[in-house]
């Protein structure tokens, strides 16, 4: 094949993805709207007063335990899910892939394990109420169960 | 293992879950990337030459068991086919116990024992992993795939130590121990015999036993949660020359000193990346057919990316490498019969990426090079058939659980 046939073809390889999808390029951001996710946590976490920079830490897997010694479980929805953007924007002033690249370099160095990723803000829900030493976040709190919002600045 | 049955199965994994949490304590994950690479001219990455080659897969499974919250232990194995330069190897990429001395309220201190990744720049510790790596083919001057062996990992053990400051963190990791074996196309790199002036070729190898251990060391700040990162990473690295009874070299020593500075900006939608590397280079001892060698070796890049929407993005890179500073149009590189494009890459790149969902991705890039000091010997075993100027495009699907 020829130098420029070959380029050719190849272009066209490599341009056959966006031809079939970009009508996903065209489907809208989620809107800035005022997130109202909070912070949760199990009733068993310490009750004192975090800081945005320990809660960051906590999300980002890197401060693995609580100050009781107890081990840190996080919880949070898929990367691409809007709740999960909003959530990482309004509450943290972090993006998903900044907290993405943080976990993917945890696990594929062997240094650090990721948070375990939950399908619903229910299953959140129902998870945080039965794991002790948990932190997710919910759009809403429909019981109280062993759940507490957290107090952070 | 062939590579479709490592596909079907990572295919089959990544559907499923993010993680696989196989008891309480124990957390599996892993990757497949398939590439196909193709040039104008010259080979990368197998017979890409006028051609596509898809000698180029690499595919990992980890572990990782906290059997308690004072320890860990980490194990990855490593698939890997690159062109002539790995054939289906199958290598244990790291291996340690994770010692966490000391857990307080702002950081946190430890000893990792083992097979350790070697931090250099921002990506040498998951170099392999296309996830987390910045474009298909690394910016070579930094991460240079024909000593890509050598700076992979250390036997021996890491001191970390990480502090959460207000509104930032800071780290600190010293790696102490025998870089690992396997190092001939690093040896072809620093000899580049035979040529049609000095018909001569090593027939010893680059043994990291008899060597002393290496020490690698880096120091990271990141603002706002990667927002701003700076990184300065160093490392002394040392490797003795084993002559077979038969050799014209003697038993010489090489010997690297490397700093490598790195910054990034992260964005919603805009990063900017840089990094530069000085090298300094002391190979001595080889005997009169290799005379002694004291030169800096320096590269830099700068590349930016915009994600158009969250999970596309568009980037760009611009590089420079030389393999001796003070030649840098390699006319002194000319004088042993190699062609004087050897000692230098200069190359623009443009690419896309696309997570089509958070475990699968598609990659794909076009390199515009002058130069060949990427290029690797065991692809291209006569330099003088190579071609200064050459074109590279490469698609890479990559899946992970």
């Amino acid at each position: 094949m020829n130098r420029s046939a070959q380029t050719f073809s190849l272009w066209h390889i490599l341009l056959l993805p966006l031809l079939f999808f970009h009508g996903q390029l065209l489907a809208d951001d989620l809107s800035n709207s005022d997130s109202d996710i909070e912070i949760y946590v199990n009733v068993s976490v310490p009750e004192k007063h975090y800081s945005l920079s320990e809660i960051r830490a906590i999300f980002a897997m890197r401060k693995t335990v609580w100050s009781d010694g107890s081990k840190i479980h996080v919880f949070v929805l898929p990367d691409n899910s809007p709740e999960h953007r909003q959530f990482t924007k309004s509450r943290l002033n972090m993006f998903p892939h900044q907290f993405r690249r943080i976990w993917d370099r945890l696990i594929f160095s062997g240094t650090g394990r990721a948070p375990v990723e939950v399908q619903s803000f229910e299953e959140m829900q129902e998870r945080l109420n039965n794991t002790p030493g948990s932190i997710g976040y919910l759009n809403k709190l429909s019981h109280t169960g062993h759940i507490r919002k957290i107090n952070y600045e | 293992m062939n590579k479709v049955s490592l596909f079907l199965i990572s295919l089959f994994l990544s559907h499923s879950v993010m993680a696989y949490e196989l008891a309480e304590n124990l957390q599996v994950h892993g990757f497949f990337t398939q590439n196909a690479v193709s040039t104008s001219d010259n080979n990368m990455f197998g017979n890409s030459d006028n051609s596509v080659s898809t000698d180029f897969t690499e595919a990992g499974l980890n572990f990782f068991y906290t059997p308690l919250e004072k320890i860990s232990f980490s194990f990855q194995a490593l698939y890997r086919n690159a062109g002539k330069v790995d054939n289906d190897t199958v290598d244990i990429d790291y291996a340690f116990a994770d010692l966490k001395l000391k857990n307080y309220e702002s950081g946190r201190y430890g000893l990792r024992l083992g097979r350790v990744k070697n931090p250099i720049g921002l990506y040498n510790e998951t170099r392999d992993v296309a996830f987390t790596t910045p474009s298909i083919i690394l910016p070579q001057g930094i991460y240079f795939d024909r000593s890509r062996s050598l700076l992979l990992s250390s036997d021996g053990g890491q001191f970390y130590w990480e502090q959460f400051l207000d509104n930032s963190s800071l780290s600190f990791k010293m790696n102490y121990g025998k870089p690992r074996n396997d190092n001939d196309e690093l040896l072809n790199a620093i000899i580049p015999y035979p040529t049609p002036v000095i018909p001569v070729a090593p027939q010893g190898e680059l043994e990291t036993s008899g060597s002393k251990p290496a020490l690698l060391t880096q120091i990271s700040y990141e603002s706002n949660g990667g927002e701003f990162i700076y990184a300065l990473s160093y490392a002394d690295v040392e490797l003795q020359y084993n002559p077979k009874a038969n050799d014209l070299f003697k038993d010489g020593t090489t010997k690297f000193n490397m700093y490598v500075l790195s910054t990034q900006y992260n964005g919603e939608k805009f990063s900017l990346t840089g990094e530069y590397k000085y090298q300094q280079n002391d190979f001595k001892d080889f005997g009169i057919y290799y005379p002694d060698v004291d030169q800096v070796s320096e590269s830099w890049y700068v590349q930016a990316a915009y994600r158009i929407k969250h999970n596309w993005q568009v980037y760009s890179r611009y590089d420079e490498t030389y393999s001796d500073k003070d030649d840098k149009n390699g006319s002194r590189a000319k004088l042993s019969g190699n062609p004087n494009y050897q000692a230098f890459a200069k190359s623009a790149m443009l690419g896309i990426r696309w997570d089509i969902n958070s475990s699968m991705m598609l990659r794909a890039e076009y390199h515009n090079i002058n130069g060949t000091s990427w290029l690797t010997t065991a692809d291209n075993p006569d330099l003088s058939k190579t071609r200064q100027y050459w074109d590279l495009f490469a698609l890479q699907l990559s899946l992970r659980f």
